[in-house]
């Protein structure tokens, strides 16, 4: 089961990303959100589809692409068991994250979600 | 979240006319993608083992591609059929209401993906298909019975060939399915294949 970060105003920036046509057209939300309903109903999650950055552990990228952009969903599996926690949505481009420090926000917002389960909510498909 | 939920914002989404043909698109291709991989493990089978059983046989790297939802390949009608004689599966390329993409999108256990090969499924299939047969001669004895009975006339209660005791809901005219077989006298029926035997 997925989960979104949500701030501490309650904001959730993941859905928010998700339903900005600008940065992802309604076509690429499609099929992201085609993709996790078929991950959630997957229990061995494997390259290409998703793997762990090797440098931050504990987070794992979940790629879709579409078109030519390469969108990245950086998460971690938490705070529960079979749940997990969508923490920063980037883009990569030429091996790097866009933002650059996407890997870095998302090791520190998954250290707040397992401090506090209330900064996450169930993700929805829309 | 349950499925229902998950249904509900598909379906608000689904009203937008954009996201509905996008959808529609990457629903066939994810689909495709991950029941092949869910065939594949459900047989055991590696990459280049299912390469091999495709008729004509296809690259390992080439499995792996069609595994691959992100892939720019798109496998086409023939490479499916090439899959699915490899499987030893059926393959319905066919039109649905959105109902059903809806339901298919949001039950997505891999176990769900999961498909008997024709030889596994065989005696299953000869089971049903006999039963069928079974009911089919059922009805034919029914309705000749019930043919005979309009042709002599007699119409009262007592020879109504269903148990009328049975239901509530039962038939006031020829049962016209096999559902309602259930509700046959079984001597009455009997009698019918006597008759009809003779």
């Amino acid at each position: 089961m997925f989960f979104d970060y949500v701030d501490e105003r309650g904001t959730n920036p993941i859905r928010d990303w998700l339903m900005d046509k600008r940065i992802v057209p309604v076509k690429a939300r499609a099929k992201i959100q085609r993709i996790l309903l078929q991950l959630a109903g997957t229990a061995l999650w494997i390259r290409p589809l998703a793997s762990n950055l090797d440098d931050y552990e504990g987070i794992v990228e979940i790629r879709v692409r579409w078109m030519n952009t390469q969108y990245r969903l950086l998460g971690f599996r938490g705070p529960e068991d079979r749940q997990f926690s969508i923490l920063f949505p980037a883009l990569e481009q030429g091996d790097e994250f866009v933002p650059r420090s996407a890997p870095i926000i998302a090791v520190d917002r998954m250290a707040i979600v397992n401090a506090d389960r209330r900064r996450i909510v169930e993700h929805r498909y829309q | 979240m349950s499925i229902a939920t998950n249904k509900l914002d598909l379906f608000n989404s689904l009203k937008d006319r954009e996201f509905r043909a996008a959808f529609n698109l990457e629903n066939v291709y994810t689909s495709v993608c991950f029941q092949l991989r869910a065939l594949r493990e459900q047989r055991g089978m590696s990459q280049l083992a299912l390469g091999r059983s495709a008729n004509p046989i296809m690259a390992q790297e080439r499995i792996s591609i069609l595994e691959d939802p992100n892939a720019e390949t798109k496998p086409t009608l023939n490479t499916l059929l090439r899959l699915a004689d490899g499987l030893d599966v059926g393959l319905e390329v066919r039109f649905v209401p959105f109902s059903k993409v809806l339901d298919r999108a949001t039950h997505t256990n891999m176990r769900e993906l999961e498909v008997e090969s024709f030889d596994a499924e065989a005696p299953e299939i000869e089971r049903d298909v006999e039963t069928e047969i079974e009911i089919e001669n059922q009805v034919a004895v029914y309705e000749l019975a019930w043919e005979r009975e309009i042709a002599t006339g007699a119409s009262n209660k007592d020879s109504t060939p269903w148990d009328e005791s049975a239901s509530d809901a039962a038939p006031k005219k020829a049962p016209e399915s096999e559902h309602n077989l259930y509700y046959l006298k079984g001597e009455w029926a009997d009698a019918a294949r006597v008759g009809a035997a003779g």
